[in-house]
């Protein structure tokens, strides 16, 4: 029987490549640009700037969404089960696989203040007013905001 | 001939910008529960309908991945392996002998500091409970720790455990393996930026709405909270990994004993406290992690620099190491003096 187990030769895709910018397809539209730009006069110019300034125009007449930062939701294994503001105090109750959280919300801030998980981890994050506070053991998930995780967008750790 | 070229280019200018209003790029965040921790995929989409299809597949795929190396399991090839230790080979779907190759190759590259065996000495001590086993025992078990005599053959698609009693688990490889295969799904849906946090190991592409990257936080070992963070790094195109001696633990007479048990010893390793690593796979950076941490700050850099990947080393008494080609692409932030050293 052909066993190895041992690589042979180290996988190329294992080893980062240093410096290694890929040529992008901007480079060559630049290029395309300058040869393009040599021979134009100041009326084409003058066009050109009037249809970026009308361009930009049309970033202003659309209004994008505003992102709510004032509402929790609270999944339970990925299903939404409360979507509560954040501006009226009140505490409900979710069941989850091993039993009852308790979630406060006050005074514009959200916590677990009660959980039927060994480590408590997700009652010793405390209060939070963005981000998440995840209860892996009874498959809880509270968030702040529709889609804003405040300074980051995720945690390694 | 030119000048016909430059109003193209203004018309395609226009024309651009006002398709751009009319279907906004929005963010869209979902987390499920899969290979025993949360999984969060966020997608910048300008359809709601096609974010939610797309991630519902990159969903779909880690459950399948899961399925393949469940530990736990007794249906999955993992167990199969373990199971045949020392019996005969285990013939394994593409997905499951990728991830042992892969692993291999680490093991290889670190010395065995990374080593998917050794979850029989692992398994002698109970976190839960805060149980460590008797040195006697942890002496009987350790010599069923040894990658290389998890054989595998690329022919036949085999894998085979040498010695009746070694078992082979893919714990410390899956997490960004299926970070990987996740993005692969999106980007194939069309989707064109993406954040998949399948719990500390995150791989991203793309930017957000508004032209700004994705920015990851890397968790202090000693943070009150989860959320501590001690920096923060821009991610483009790249996967980033950590691995800490804060997430299975107990303490005993004033000493921490975590999860990250070097293979060599049987033992915890001692003298770091974290270590995150970036690179462009998060198969490669998910098992590094693991085999920095294992390997101590001087010989981690040392690897990490050979292999060309961005580390970040916190040791014992809360100072920070990093490899030359992090110090420009970090923010480290001001960290309270009582989480330094715990």
């Amino acid at each position: 029987m052909e066993f190895n187990s041992q690589p042979a030769t180290r996988n190329p895709q294992l080893v980062v490549p240093r410096n290694s910018q890929p040529a992008t397809i901007c480079e060559a539209g630049l290029s395309l640009l300058k040869e393009t730009f040599k021979e134009i006069t100041i009326y084409d110019w003058a066009l050109f700037v009037a249809l970026i300034l009308l361009s930009l125009s049309g970033l202003f007449l659309v209004k994008g969404l505003a992102l709510s930062g004032n509402t929790a939701t609270i999944e339970v294994n990925g299903k939404l089960i409360y979507r509560l503001s954040l501006n009226e105090d009140k505490t409900v109750e979710v069941h989850g696989p091993v039993g009852v959280t308790r979630i406060e919300v006050k005074a514009g801030k959200i916590r677990i203040t009660d959980s039927p998980c060994p480590n408590k981890l997700c009652i010793r994050q405390g209060w939070i007013e963005r981000g998440a506070i995840i209860c892996l053991p009874n498959r809880v998930v509270v968030t702040i905001g529709g889609d804003t995780m405040g300074e980051v967008d995720a945690i390694s750790g | 001939m030119k000048r016909l070229l430059f109003l193209a280019l203004n018309l395609a200018l226009i024309l651009s910008t006002f398709s751009c209003n009319w279907r906004k790029d929005e963010t869209y965040r979902k987390s499920e529960f899969l290979l025993d921790t949360i999984v969060t995929i966020t997608v910048v989409s300008d359809s709601e309908k096609k974010a939610g299809n797309a991630m519902d597949k990159a969903f779909a795929e880690i459950k399948r991945i899961g399925k393949l190396i469940n530990f736990f399991s007794p249906d999955s090839e993992i167990s199969a392996i373990n199971r045949n230790a020392g019996i005969s080979p285990v013939a394994l779907s593409p997905d499951t002998y990728t991830l042992l190759e892969r692993a291999t190759e680490v093991s290889t590259e670190t010395g065995g500091a990374f080593d998917m065996t050794v979850g029989v000495v692992v398994n002698l001590y109970d976190f839960h409970k805060k149980i460590r086993p008797s040195d006697a025992l942890i002496r009987e078990k350790l010599p069923l720790v040894n990658f290389r005599d998890l054989m595998l053959n690329q022919d036949k698609q085999t894998a085979f455990l040498k010695r009746k009693g070694m078992t082979v688990d893919a714990g410390g490889i899956a997490k960004g393996y299926a970070a990987d295969r996740a993005i692969e799904i999106l980007k194939s849906e069309g989707i064109k930026a993406a954040l998949v946090a399948v719990a500390g190991d995150i791989r991203a592409y793309g930017l957000k709405p508004g032209g700004t990257p994705w920015r990851v936080g890397i968790r202090d070992p000693r943070g009150q909270s989860m959320d501590d963070i001690i920096a923060t790094l821009e991610l483009r195109d790249m996967a980033i990994s950590t691995s800490g001696d804060y997430e299975r633990f107990f303490i005993e007479t004033g000493k921490r004993y975590h999860h990250l048990i070097d293979p060599k010893t049987g033992y915890p390793a001692g003298g770091v406290m974290g270590v995150t690593i970036v690179g462009p796979l998060g198969v490669y950076t998910d098992s590094l992690a693991t085999a920095l941490f294992i390997s101590g700050i001087d010989k981690g850099l040392k690897i990490a620099g050979t292999l060309g990947y961005d580390a970040l080393m916190i040791d014992k008494t809360g100072k920070i190491h990093m490899t030359d080609t992090l110090k420009n692409k970090i923010t480290l932030k001001p960290r309270m003096e009582t989480n330094k050293n715990k």
